[in-house]
């Protein structure tokens, strides 16, 4: 009769699991963080101090046309502080789902246990517990290094992200977490934290990244300083701190006034670097540009060639000169030799 | 801001005064408001019958050249704009996450900024002018003017047309029945005013202040009902006596293509256009002709309608390569355009390399995905899936699981690479860690496609080699499937 009992409330509790997380199945493909949508969709966004996870009970998750085995954890919580929503007692149980087999590459990130974490939560059905929001990111950094939170909840969330970046107890990871989550979001906080750890990290992983979320949001401030280290292979530095920067110029910088930094790089011996300020260079759009991106017409890559074509179509404002790759493959002499013609234009 | 715009028409021929004191007379003799319409209607002709519209003008050939580049220009500047339009308006307010906050000012204040973009026109009637004397400025105008006056001396076209309006730009639309056409000649509709709500209630009084002085500039009546401006002339841009000229409607100027069969993505993802539909207005039998672009689509038509979709073997080469017309009673439309899209290549974005307590490090590499036309797709919420084309090979005494292949809906490809669990039992080999141990684990061939959850469906875009290494993830021997 125990046992009945027993298999008939886990049958249930896994019922109401399914149910919670097949209302949001559709975020779950989604693995984009938008902190602006996560905490709108939330009914309660908290920060609190987590225990330790236990195994409560598994569900599959659909993920597009094909299912996943999830273990549901429960950990308790300690609320910290209300960011959003009222009525939350002062410590709660929280249940998130983690993907099995444990093999990782999954983007569960779960919720760690011992530590002071953001956590975006709605209340279960049946009122016993809470369940997160979105499964791919139950919970972020916290602090309880804080200033005074906006009444604004996203304003206030990215309040205490910012407050992760800058914060001396938090760790390297938590600082680059937080700093990632801030990426979709646009808040007063941001810049001025990221100014302040590119330049005073102690960590030169931080002071990079910070620098490339700089160049991302078009704050060419530590341009000069991210060239520098562009340009200068420091072999303590993983590869890929170098490629951020490189993309972040690449696809951020829209400053027209960035130009005068820039020009240099586009005779720069590595491809990559040429490929990326040529693009800056197209996404400025100044005539100013005009002269260099000529020259870019007979470099050696035939990229920065493409680049710098459909970028004198885009200033000249003439789309008929803008061809597609493969056309532009096919046709290139066409293309440079318009512009090679047409050099006081 | 409309006030602004509304004079910027005027402005333009002001400085077009400046330029040259021998344009003086000339500008002057000239209404500004109906030499801006008759170079739009003569910029349009050229797109339609260039060698017929040139003659008509009595240009030298110097002055030919020079009138076929501003109108070419004009046509595809106006496609490229209406594109932009119907892709943020018709389709990412109602999905994209950074969009569906938007206030009702911050809509009103986007669809403010669109009208502007659509009168850029006026700057290529500035260019057409310039480097040109005097005696030859007026006599293209006379000419362009004199062409446009014959067109308006003809009647509207006979059938259901109920009414024409303006807009409050200087473009103008007719209304059938309700529906927004393009004006006769035009090869593209205006977005519909007030589309899924009136802005028109939105304007402040100086706005709609701005919008009548500017209706008023252009002979007609600001219809704040309607948010038009009214042509009380009532001779807009109809067709000739007679048979009229057909007139050509659609729903969208571009079309994807995502892989075969695939005619929709997820739920989450945005609304790309899969098949354009046509409708043809005018008197007798509809003749579809695709007057260009014929290896970019399948025409298939059934009467006054046809349904345009995407070849799936060939692709826009450049802005609204593909060229649609329809003939009634040997009356021949203005072309349609459409430009064709496919997802065609990934571009290497950030890596984010953290620790991670679970699983060691916690590593998303980035791509940007970008059309043939090198347009990014990152506006856009697309699916995606990855596709492991051969088992794991574990190397080094490695003990690692498999992971599962994901597919995701984002607006760019993230790959979300961890090391197994650290506490997994047995203890894996090697340990994952957050740096210093770049042992390689395992790998596996991996691939990637745009366009479908499913993994092996959608357009192929890239191969690599997934490797996790002790303390990161890496795509190696990357193969873009264009070289």
């Amino acid at each position: 009769m125990r046992a009945q009992f027993f298999y008939l409330r886990m049958l249930g509790f896994m019922f109401a699991v399914l149910l919670s997380l097949t209302g949001t199945s559709d975020a779950i493909p989604v693995s984009a963080l938008n902190l602006q949508n996560l905490t709108e969709k939330s009914e309660f966004v908290i920060i609190g101090r987590t225990g330790t996870a236990t195994q409560v009970g598994s569900v599959d998750i659909a993920n597009g046309p094909q299912s996943l085995q999830a273990t549901v954890m429960e950990i308790q919580v300690d609320v910290v502080s209300m960011l959003k929503g009222t009525g939350v007692p002062a410590s709660i149980p929280v249940r998130f789902p983690l993907l099995q087999p444990r093999e990782g590459s999954i983007g569960l990130d779960g919720i760690p246990s011992n530590s002071i974490r953001l956590l975006f939560l709605k209340l279960s059905s049946s009122a016993s517990y809470y369940e997160v929001v979105a499964p791919h990111y139950p919970s972020l950094p916290a602090t309880t290094s804080l200033p005074t939170l906006s009444s604004s909840p996203v304003t206030a969330v990215a309040e205490v992200e910012c407050a992760v970046i800058t914060d001396s107890q938090s760790n390297l990871s938590e600082q680059l977490k937080a700093t990632w989550a801030l990426r979709h979001v646009d808040q007063s906080c941001i810049l001025p934290t990221l100014r302040l750890a590119a330049q005073t990290s102690s960590s030169r992983v931080m002071q990079l990244t910070a620098e490339a979320e700089l160049l991302s949001r078009n704050d060419i401030s530590m341009l000069d300083t991210s060239i520098e280290h562009i340009t200068t292979h420091d072999n303590s530095l993983p590869d890929y701190l170098r490629q951020n920067l490189l993309v972040a110029i690449r696809d951020g910088v829209h400053d027209p006034s960035a130009v005068a930094s820039l020009l240099p790089l586009t005779q720069d011996s590595q491809e990559d670097v040429r490929i990326a300020v040529v693009t800056a260079l197209k996404n400025i759009g100044s005539p100013s540009c005009i002269p260099t991106l000529l020259t870019s017409l007979s470099d050696s890559n035939q990229e920065v060639r493409y680049i710098a074509v459909t970028a004198l179509a885009d200033i000249n404002k003439m789309p008929q000169l803008h061809p597609s790759i493969p056309e532009f493959r096919a046709n290139e002499g066409k293309y440079t030799s318009y512009w090679e013609s047409h050099k006081t234009y | 801001m409309l006030r602004r715009f509304g004079m910027a028409v005027v402005s333009t021929f002001a400085f077009m005064l400046l330029l040259s004191p021998e344009c003086k007379s000339q500008s002057t003799n000239q209404d500004a408001a109906t030499l801006l319409q008759a170079y739009r209607y003569a910029f349009r002709q050229a797109g339609i019958s260039p060698t017929g519209t040139l003659q008509n003008l009595n240009l030298n050939t110097e002055q030919q050249a020079q009138f076929q580049q501003a109108a070419s220009d004009y046509m595809l500047t106006q496609t490229r704009i209406q594109n932009q339009i119907n892709t943020v308006i018709e389709r990412d307010w109602a999905s994209h996450p950074q969009t569906t906050h938007l206030t009702a000012l911050a809509r009103a204040s986007i669809r403010t900024i669109f009208g502007s973009l659509t009168r850029n026109e006026t700057v290529l009637v500035d260019l057409i002018h310039q480097n040109l004397d005097a005696t030859t400025v007026r006599q293209m105008d006379e000419a362009v003017v004199a062409l446009y006056s014959n067109e308006k001396q003809n009647s509207p076209p006979s059938g259901t047309l109920i009414a024409n309006h303006r807009t409050a730009s200087t473009r103008s639309i007719l209304r059938f029945n309700g529906t927004i056409l393009q004006e006769s000649g035009s090869a593209h509709p205006m977005v519909a005013p007030g589309g899924g709500g009136n802005y028109c209630s939105e304007l402040t009084a100086d706005e709609e202040d701005a919008e009548d002085e500017e209706c008023a500039d252009e002979g007609g009546e600001y219809d704040l009902e309607n948010c038009t401006c009214y042509d009380s002339s009532g001779d807009g841009g109809g067709g000739g006596g007679g048979d009229p000229t057909p007139i050509i409607t659609g729903d969208y100027h571009d079309l994807w293509y995502f892989g075969n069969g695939i005619t929709q993505q997820s739920k989450g993802a945005t609304a790309f256009m899969y098949k354009v539909t046509l409708t043809a207005y005018g008197d007798g039998t509809a003749v579809w002709n695709i007057v260009s672009g014929q290896n970019e689509i399948t025409l298939t038509s059934n009467g006054n309608t046809a349904t345009i979709t995407s070849s799936g073997n060939s692709f826009s080469s450049n802005v609204g390569d593909v060229s649609i017309t329809v003939t009634m009673n040997g009356q021949t439309s203005s072309p349609w355009t459409i430009t064709t899209h496919t997802p065609y290549r990934m571009i290497a974005g950030t890596h984010d390399h953290a620790c991670d307590s679970s699983w060691g490090y916690s590593d998303v590499i980035h791509y940007t995905v970008q059309d043939q036309l090198n347009n990014s797709l990152s506006i856009y919420l697309f699916d995606f899936n990855e596709l492991f084309t051969t088992a794991f090979t574990n190397v080094n005494g490695s003990n690692w699981g498999t992971p599962p292949q994901e597919p995701a809906t984002n607006s760019d490809i993230e790959d979300h690479i961890t090391g197994v669990g650290v506490n997994n039992s047995p203890t894996p080999v090697p340990m994952p860690v957050c740096s210093g141990n770049d042992t390689e684990a395992q790998y596996v061939t991996q691939q990637w496609r745009v366009g479908s959850l499913t993994a092996g469906s959608g357009v192929l875009l890239q191969t690599d080699q997934l490797a996790r290494y002790a303390d990161k993830g890496m795509h190696n021997n990357i193969v873009p499937v264009h070289q």
